[in-house]
């Protein structure tokens, strides 16, 4: 039996998905990003200064974080990344923050929990007094966009827009990040509504998601030190007979994980999401890659300082959340990461409808050149090329980008604690939909506090913003960021006149969503839908018309195919 | 349409709970007695389309507004049946077939929407046509989204273009995949709805990304059944009627040649490629995100991305508007449409008044600070 979902919605945009079934198991997937826009000609022989403006444009959800890309290549170019006012980098690091927030609390309330209140849990959990309890409480909070949370996200959705809007003008495309620094100069007041934007951000998180229990608390217990014996211990202290005072996260923890209500507590109701969305053991399948986000301007001795070093100067401490790579086997989470080596990152186009020019089937990215299919003919879904998104591998490697990704290589305590639980056990993978998104909920966490911090770094200003730049003729650079989705690279090629003559992008979901490489190595999606099943609790008559198991499965990763599709090439 | 065991994607109340958390505006709180009683037995529905674009729209209209919209158009009668990034519903396809129903199945759905009409189109991003006139660049639930347009358009009872793309192809009309907008193709009326045949009139929201508050009172005004007055690139008069530069925050250091040739100096942004004098739109007054801020508010020079040629007739973004480069890669239609019919009116005029305040070039040069 064939499943192919098309369109997958509450994405960011379309995204096409296709599964053969055998045995009511997934036998073989393939994920197609079904868009072509074009953006291989816009930015040749532009100027370079226009790169942030026009490549923000690439997505409207994360829109800071191209423009940072951008500026962060450009800069590169300029030989300017050392001289960038440390004030300039707090108001990116905030804009960041901020769309972080926001994409993770949208693609929460609005894209991936509504599938927890589908019909089919409603059938599956009325065994039970718990599970009827369960599926009420689902229900109330993530209908789609009947939902309690869904209205209330919106709310905080539009507090994040006011606190971008005070820094940054507007949102999206705010004209904020520029080259050399930002164009905003906040006054006082700008400050004071802007702490109380962030304070408000935080009482939604903290309702939503933990419920009585502070944001700091939970993070200094589960962040700092303690972790997952606290969260335990914390959600013991819950009132089983009462779910509506579970925040949205120990609810998560505690219900969606088979292991820990089934096979430790025997309770009676439980969607098992610990079960769906892995990958086998093995470092030549999958690897989970971060380039490291928002800029450290704090000096060795606790104070300030300008400028920043790029993920290629090998500088430790140079972000605060960390670079790093993890092989798929994930055998010594108890050392640190490896640091990535940008050099290793390849794009293979054997699945995608493009040309190499030559017989190159994988190049660096400012060595790609990408001629699109031109014939219709060439555009379909049954031969060997199936989608516009290119295959990027790190050395051979097909990686997973995302929050997962960055807590797994920052070895973040409540997430890799929950690995370690969960590997204990026999018969559970290491990353699933339930480890990938309680990654995406403790980072939301994680952030607010960030965010907190940052506002208040802003607090004493030097009231330096910007400096000039100018880029430099016949040099490369490249900016490699953090995403919300994952990680973000920009590559910028400046010609002897001082133009582009070549600009790419590799966004999160190029990686995450990639069609088979060269080597007919499945991207990390297709690899975690492989076993999948149509509901987590298996097979159930009439479920291939409504498979929300592979629902799980795709939302998990956050994809979006406005991203992964862009490429901007010679 | 089909028992639907999620029910609609919003209901009108679950909408109006979205549209109030998004953006608010005094005009339509004064109106909305009108607009309810003129719709009271009306039943229409909304239906989203997103074309090539990169969602920036959709995430405009969550992101901004103030919550007194919230009453204003409690009184109205919508319903958002179809959004692909907000839908419970997707495509699916068991093997090769449509499964499901209207209630699971998004293409079912819009299927049934599309042959049974009476809902207010809005469309989000551009329409390709390539490769070859195919417009596989852009495929949806297994056909070219042109083709999901051509049939949903057809039985809307009135089609709003929100943002740039949708309005005039924007930024997505760069590339070589042959985007237009719905009505128009840049600044001419060679839009989609001439390439595929469909007659039906087409509101422009443009705006890179659009503001929710435009969207929102248009949607008013077209619910309320008033004929929205537009102008010659199909924008409400209402909203794009009067240049940016006419009420810009830094308006006074223009006028005083305080002209900043360095980002954040807090000045008139002119010498850092500020158009906001070749650009149509409110945003000085209305301003962006619950009223908070607008694009020179905070430093940024406008971009005039509510314009026909955007972006490519403003780049580079950094240069000065007068400067010879902007006519540069511009096709005479928009270049004669856009720059020489707003810069008489905008830029021409402050020219002669440069003149008349007796400013030299070198002074102008130099900037100043306040």
């Amino acid at each position: 039996m064939r499943i192919t979902i098309d369109p997958a919605t509450r994405l960011s945009s379309n995204f096409r998905v296709s599964v053969e079934l055998k045995d009511g198991s997934v036998a073989n997937a393939s994920s197609s990003g079904m868009a072509y826009r074009g953006f291989e000609q816009m930015l040749l022989k532009k100027d370079p200064m226009d790169a942030p403006y026009f490549t923000q444009r690439i997505c409207g959800m994360c829109s800071s974080s191209h423009a940072t890309a951008s500026v962060n290549a450009i800069e590169s170019v300029c030989e300017a990344t050392g001289l960038i006012p440390k004030d300039a980098l707090v108001i990116r690091n905030a804009l960041n923050g901020l769309g972080w927030i926001k994409n993770h609390v949208e693609h929460l309330y609005m894209g991936f929990l509504p599938d927890l209140a589908d019909p089919t849990y409603g059938d599956a959990l009325n065994s039970s007094d718990l599970g009827n309890q369960l599926w009420e409480e689902l229900k109330k909070r993530y209908s789609a966009l009947d939902g309690r949370a869904c209205a209330e996200a919106l709310r905080c959705i539009k507090l994040i827009g006011r606190a971008e809007g005070i820094l940054g003008g507007r949102s999206p495309g705010s004209p904020a990040i520029v080259p050399g620094g930002v164009t905003a100069r906040p006054t006082r007041d700008d400050l004071c509504a802007l702490a109380d934007c962030a304070e408000g951000i935080d009482a939604f998180l903290q309702a939503r998601l933990l419920g009585a229990l502070p944001v700091d608390e939970w993070l200094a217990s589960t962040h700092d030190g303690g972790a997952g014996d606290f969260a335990l211990k914390y959600m013991e202290g819950l009132p089983m007979g009462d779910l509506s005072q579970w925040g949205d996260l120990p609810l998560y923890m505690m219900f969606c994980s088979r292991m820990l209500a089934k096979d430790t507590l025997e309770l009676p109701a439980y969607i098992g999401l610990d079960r769906v969305g892995g990958y086998p053991l093995d470092d030549q399948l999958i690897g989970f890659l971060s380039f490291g986000s928002f800029y450290n301007v704090r000096d060795e001795a606790g104070g300030f300082k300008d400028g920043y070093s790029t993920m290629e100067e090998e500088r430790a401490g140079s972000f605060e959340l960390p670079a790093g790579f993890t092989p798929g086997g994930m055998r010594n989470l108890n050392a640190a990461a490896d640091r990535p080596d940008p050099n290793l990152i390849v794009e293979h186009v054997y699945s995608s409808f493009y040309e190499y020019g030559g017989s190159m089937a994988s190049e660096t990215p400012l060595n790609g050149e990408t001629v699109p299919a031109q014939k219709a003919g060439d555009i379909g879904y049954d031969g060997a090329r199936y989608s516009f998104i290119k295959a990027p591998r790190y050395g051979r490697v097909p990686c997973e980008v995302g929050p997962l990704a960055r807590l797994v290589n920052a070895r973040e305590k409540l997430v890799v604690d929950a690995m370690r639980r969960l590997s204990s056990a026999s018969s559970y993978p290491l990353a699933s939909v339930y480890t990938r998104v309680l990654a995406r909920m403790q980072e939301t966490l994680l952030l607010s506090r960030m965010l907190r911090g940052w506002i208040g770094d802003l607090e004493v200003v030097g009231r330096k913003y910007c400096v000039p730049v100018a880029p430099r003729q016949n040099r490369a650079g490249s900016g490699l960021i953090e995403a919300p989705r994952g990680a973000l690279g920009h590559w910028l090629r400046v010609d002897g006149g001082g133009r582009i003559s070549n600009y790419q992008v590799v966004a999160p979901t190029t990686w995450n969503a990639s069609p088979k490489c060269g080597e007919l190595k499945n991207g990390p999606i297709e690899l975690a839908l492989l076993g999948g099943q149509t509901t987590p609790s298996g097979y159930l008559p009439g479920s291939e018309a409504n498979p929300v198991g592979l629902y799980h499965v795709i939302r998990s990763f956050d994809p979006c195919v406005a991203c992964a599709v862009h490429y901007i090439g010679r | 349409m089909d028992e639907r065991k999620h029910g609609p994607l919003m209901t009108r109340r679950g909408f109006l709970a979205a549209a109030g958390a998004a953006g608010a505006t005094a005009f339509l709180l004064a109106n909305a007695p009108r607009v309810a009683a003129a719709i009271n037995n009306s039943n229409l529905k909304l239906v989203w389309l997103r074309g090539a674009g990169c969602g920036g729209c959709t995430a405009s209209l969550l992101n901004g507004g103030s919550p007194d919209v919230l009453t204003a158009l409690n009184k109205i009668r919508l319903e958002l049946v179809y959004h692909d990034g907000l839908m419970p519903q997707q495509g699916v396809f068991v093997d090769g077939s449509p499964a499901g129903d209207a209630g699971h199945n998004s293409n079912i759905l819009l299927k049934g929407l599309a042959d049974s009409g009476g809902y207010v189109l809005v469309l989000e991003g551009a329409i390709p046509d390539g490769p070859g006139g195919t417009g596989k660049y852009y495929m949806s639930g297994a056909v070219p989204f042109k083709q999901l347009f051509t049939e949903v358009a057809r039985n809307a009872s009135c089609i709003v273009a929100m943002g740039t793309c949708a309005s005039y192809g924007g930024i997505s009309r760069m590339g070589a995949t042959d985007c237009v907008g719905a009505a128009f193709s840049g600044a001419s009326r060679g839009g989609a709805t001439t390439r595929y045949g469909i007659d039906k009139k087409v509101i422009n929201v443009p705006g890179c990304p659009s503001n929710p508050d435009w969207l929102l009172l248009v949607l008013a005004d077209v619910l309320s059944g008033r004929d929205v007055a537009v102008d010659m690139y199909g924008r409400p008069v209402a909203f794009f009627g009067s240049l940016v530069h006419d009420s810009c925050p830094r308006r006074g250091d223009f006028d005083r040649a305080a002209r900043d040739n360095e980002f954040s100096e807090g000045g008139c942004l002119y010498n850092l490629g500020c158009k906001g004098q070749l650009a149509y739109a409110d945003c000085p007054t209305r301003r962006w995100n619950g009223a908070v801020s607008m694009c020179m508010q905070s430093g940024g020079p406008c971009i005039a991305c509510v314009e026909p040629g955007f972006p490519d007739a403003f780049m580079p973004f950094f240069r000065k508007a007068e400067s010879r480069d902007i006519f540069a890669d511009l096709d005479v239609d928009t270049g004669a449409k856009i720059i020489v019919g707003a810069a008489v009116i905008g830029a021409g005029i402050h020219a002669v008044k440069r003149l008349a305040i007796g400013e030299s070039g070198r002074g102008e040069e130099k900037g100043g600070k306040k």
